[in-house]
């Protein structure tokens, strides 16, 4: 009964628990990256024994030192270059070689190193420290006064890859493995800022680390979820806030992350020891199936073997796919619904193909594309043929462009006549279908589908970029009191137009002429705008876009704009239903004004004098 | 007004544009009626209808200064394709103005309505009442392209007159003309270069002109060709050719590019391209591909025409002629 018992609870919790690595060597690495996470690891051990060793002959005297007035200036005055300094060369002089004759290495060959200490650790750890010291010293010409100030930590981990693919894994090996614990901060199920200020007390505590106990190992790691995921919109600070932890922590800290493209993943990287994961190689797959299939004693034939190392992106599907099949021997469909992505759902929609007996079945793909487009996303018809017709050219064959384009385009006619006259079958089913044909027929089979993912999906840009041409033409119609921009280009244009009698479109594309004007002869164009009586923030917005980096011919421009604006006199510009203040006279220009008045009045009084006279 | 006249003129397409019906050296016949109609000091509902830059917009601008003289403005109204002429428009603006009287030697006053074939069908419907309604005291000069554009019964209520493109001769003299008046060293094979480029459309002559000439160097064709990098035909050209050549993403960029950058309209883009490949001289294909190519081009005119999506449409003609050069490299 007992074992029955056992049997079912071992079963209940999900292979991907139960067959968890519990050590580094288990998880399935490459090279590189085991090499990465260890030295990390290492540099951080010496940094915790570092910290004990500095606690126990430093503190108090550091302590004693900051109570007089003079220890704490010369403490303002060494910490930050102390701390600069020891930031730099930790690293470099816990160097390899030096770490080997900290940790004890096994076999003299391979020169493999565990992550045990020598016994004489310590005092080869501190001498170093000491060393450090006394470079810095000669090096910034500093007072030594027998004490060394308190240290900043050592990097955090960042690792960026796709979804199980073994990010977090290996952190949850490596303390298993060192017997330390994992503190897990899970960004995506909790408000980003409540998150980190959890983070950061946990990150500055104390704890663990005045007591006698676990001297030998940092307590725990923190492991901070999915940071791409973190500090959206609604935590602002949120990025700040980290940065300030990874410079205050006390134990050390990794992140993960699923994509690089994120600016704040960017940023990260800077600070952070970043590892990168990629999809599994075949290899790596093969690797997984065996170990698996040791421990249940499962034989997995060859062509489940091939089917996981074609189709599964991750490791994490991989183990799920074989328990399925390992209790009902049959495998599942690996591409869940709710899996694919956007980017997926195109690149599948371009790569898979059903095959029937050898050939490609044309109607069935086209029918598996039209689910994989309709599953990936809630998304408009439209938007999705954008997608497709953006990164076409990396799936289809040249000699199929035209083929496919011709159908894309055709169902992009389909959408806008039948959405046009509120025929949504027309809209939508037939737009969709002719889409899915396009991509069913041309895309390129590809052997493995798991290739498809190292091929780039990117976003349309076009309605972006066609909104911000629209908005320098006819600006977005908010304008301040204190802005043109709003407007655009359209007072210039408007203007111009009138002046030589043509349309606004075509002044648009006039435009590129003045624009040649403006570079060959930049004060007969400042002229010609003054005449136009345009607008100083028009003028500016047409050289930005025009002109671009020539700053030399923007002030010509501009100032011989001023001055012919100067000799006619300011008028008031105002544009057809928009009222906009003039441009803001120049204080050359207020004189201008104030001279001709004052001349004016001189005429007047001599007049009545002579008059008078 | 007042800067206007003082002001010495900088573009040179205004400055050289004729300001009497007399200055205009071309289109002779329609001059001469122009001319007539001024002499009884009685003008028709007018239809002007030509290619760009044969004059039209010239013409019409003269006959108002040669009717009125110096206060030729404030008896003229001129309104552009982009001044909003919706149906509204006419409605409401347009119609005020053709219905307020006006007292002088002449009892009308003339509304010149450029690029109308750009105004939707049903502005153009209501346009038609407002003719007919104040045609004692308004006379409409309509300007266009394409005269087919303009529904049938305004057509039927104006005199149409067609300008014919520019001769060679005519445009040869005014170029010369504005050169020496300029200081400008213009080269023979620097003039050739020029109404090459600008194909019979005086306007663009002049502007390329202009910044030719603002370069202070000799113009020779060279230096035009180089200048004109910028104008557009050459733009379209350099996307085909890419195309042609097998190079189809860096010609579809570049037709992004000159939609999302130069903002030009999908729909000229294909008038560009059609007036492109009919030419002749960049690709060349057999006849029957040659009218599989127009086919093609005439079904996506039509398709953009009917609201589809103007950079997809394009796409795939960019693909149909990257495989056209698939077959003819091979």
């Amino acid at each position: 009964m007992i074992s029955m018992a056992s049997e079912l609870t071992i079963r209940r919790v999900p292979w991907t628990e139960r067959f968890r690595p519990r050590s580094l060597d288990e998880v399935i690495l490459t090279r590189r990256q085991r090499n990465q996470i260890e030295n990390w690891w290492r540099m951080w051990v010496i940094w915790w024994n570092l910290r004990i060793l500095w606690f126990e002959i430093f503190s108090k005297k550091w302590r004693d030192l900051l109570r007089t007035d003079e220890g704490k200036s010369w403490a303002k005055d060494v910490i930050p270059k102390w701390r600069d300094f020891f930031s730099k060369k930790f690293v470099s002089k816990f160097d390899n070689k030096t770490q080997e004759t900290i940790f004890e290495t096994i076999g003299t060959k391979t020169k493999k190193l565990t992550l045990n200490l020598r016994k004489n650790a310590k005092d080869k750890i501190l001498n170093i420290f000491n060393e450090m010291w006394n470079d810095f010293v000669s090096y910034s010409k500093i007072e030594d006064r027998g004490v060394i100030p308190p240290f900043p930590p050592y990097k955090p981990l960042l690792l960026i890859g796709p979804p199980g693919t073994g990010k977090t894994s290996s952190i949850y090996a490596l303390a298993w493995q060192e017997g330390v614990v994992v503190v897990e901060f899970n960004a995506s199920d909790k408000r980003s800022s409540s998150v980190i200020k959890e983070v950061v007390r946990e990150a500055t505590l104390n704890i663990g680390f005045a007591s006698a106990e676990a001297l030998d190992h940092p307590p725990r790691i923190i492991l901070l979820d999915e940071v791409d995921g973190l500090h959206a919109r609604e935590d602002r600070g949120g990025f700040a806030a980290i940065l300030r932890l990874i410079n205050e922590t006390k134990v050390p800290i990794a992140f993960t992350a699923n994509i690089m493209h994120d600016r704040k993943v960017r940023m990260l990287m800077i600070y952070c020891e970043t590892i990168f994961f990629d999809r599994p190689a075949d290899y790596q797959i093969e690797k997984l199936i065996n170990i698996i299939s040791q421990k249940t004693k499962m034989i997995v034939p060859d062509d489940v073997r091939m089917y996981l190392k074609k189709y599964a992106p991750d490791f994490r599907t991989v183990v799920a796919a074989l328990e399925t099949y390992y209790y009902t021997k049959k495998l599942p469909y690996i591409f869940h619904d709710e899996m694919l992505s956007l980017q997926d759902a195109i690149r599948m929609g371009f790569g898979f193909k059903v095959e029937k007996d050898g050939k490609i079945d044309v109607i069935k793909t086209m029918e598996r594309v039209q689910n994989y487009l309709t599953s990936a996303e809630e998304i408009d018809p439209f938007t999705l043929m954008l997608w497709v017709w953006e990164n076409a050219s990396n799936f289809v064959e040249k000699n199929n462009l035209f083929k496919f384009y011709d159908l894309l385009a055709f169902a992009d006619y389909l959408y806008r006549i039948g959405s046009r006259r509120g025929n949504w079958r027309i809209a939508y089913r037939d737009a969709m279908n002719y889409l899915a044909l396009s991509m069913a027929m041309y895309g390129k089979p590809v052997k493995n589908v798991w290739a498809l993912r190292k091929i780039r999906v990117v976003k349309p840009t076009i309605i972006e970029k066609l909104g911000k041409i629209k908005q320098l033409m006819e600006g977005t119609g908010e304008t301040t009191e204190e802005s043109m921009k709003g407007l655009g280009l359209r007072p210039l244009l408007e203007k111009y137009a009138k002046k030589t009698h043509i349309s606004r479109k075509q002044a648009w594309y006039e435009l590129k002429f003045l624009s040649y004007l403006a570079k060959q002869a930049p004060e007969k164009i400042g002229e010609l705008f003054a005449n136009l009586y345009v607008p100083e923030e028009t003028i500016k917005l047409f050289l930005e876009h025009f002109v671009k980096k020539e700053k030399k011919v923007h002030s010509i421009v501009l100032n011989s704009y001023r001055e012919a604006l100067g000799k006619i006199g300011p008028k008031f510009i105002s544009l057809q239903g928009v009222e906009t203040p003039p441009t803001k006279p120049t204080p050359e220009e207020k004189e201008v004004k104030k001279e001709t008045k004052v001349k004016k009045e001189e005429q007047k009084t001599r007049t009545l004098d002579e008059f008078f006279s | 007004m007042v800067a206007e006249e003082v002001e010495e003129e900088v573009l040179w397409v205004e400055k050289y544009r004729p300001k009497t019906l007399d200055e205009i050296v071309n289109q002779e016949e329609v001059v001469a009626a122009l001319k007539n109609f001024v002499k009884n000091r009685n003008i028709p509902n007018m239809l002007f209808a030509g290619p760009p830059g044969t004059g039209k917009t010239t013409a019409a601008l003269a006959l108002a200064r040669d009717l009125y003289g110096d206060i030729w403005r404030s008896y003229t109204l001129e309104l552009n394709a982009s001044d909003e002429r919706g149906i509204d428009m006419v409605r409401t603006r347009l119609k005020d103005f053709a219905r307020t009287k006006v007292t002088g030697e002449i009892p009308y006053k003339i509304l010149i309505l450029d690029e109308a074939d750009s105004m939707t069908r049903e502005a153009q419907h209501a346009l038609r009442r407002t003719m007919e309604k104040y045609a004692d005291i308004t006379r409409f000069i309509l300007i266009c392209n394409y005269p087919s554009k303009i529904i049938e019964p305004i057509q039927s209520r104006t005199a149409v007159f067609k300008f014919k493109r520019l001769s060679l001769e005519d445009i040869k003299g005014r170029l010369l003309y504005i050169a020496k008046n300029e200081n400008v060293d213009l080269k023979e094979d620097g003039l050739e270069a020029i109404i090459e480029v600008s194909e019979g459309d005086l306007r663009k002559a002049i502007n390329l002109l202009q910044s030719v000439a603002y370069l202070g160097i000799p113009v020779t064709k060279e230096v035009v060709y180089r200048t004109a990098g910028l104008v557009y035909p050459e733009y379209v050209r350099e996307i085909i050719l890419k195309a042609f050549k097998g190079d189809f993403e860096e010609a579809r960029k570049l037709l992004i590019k000159a939609m999302t950058e130069e903002g030009v309209s999908g729909e000229d883009l294909l008038q560009e391209f059609y007036r492109e490949l009919t030419r002749g001289d960049i690709i060349e294909v057999n006849a029957e591909d040659k009218i599989k190519l127009m086919e093609f081009l005439s079904e996506l005119d039509y398709r953009i025409s009917q609201g589809a999506t103007d950079y997809l449409q394009l796409t795939a003609l960019l693909a149909f002629i990257t495989e056209l050069g698939l077959k003819y490299q091979t």
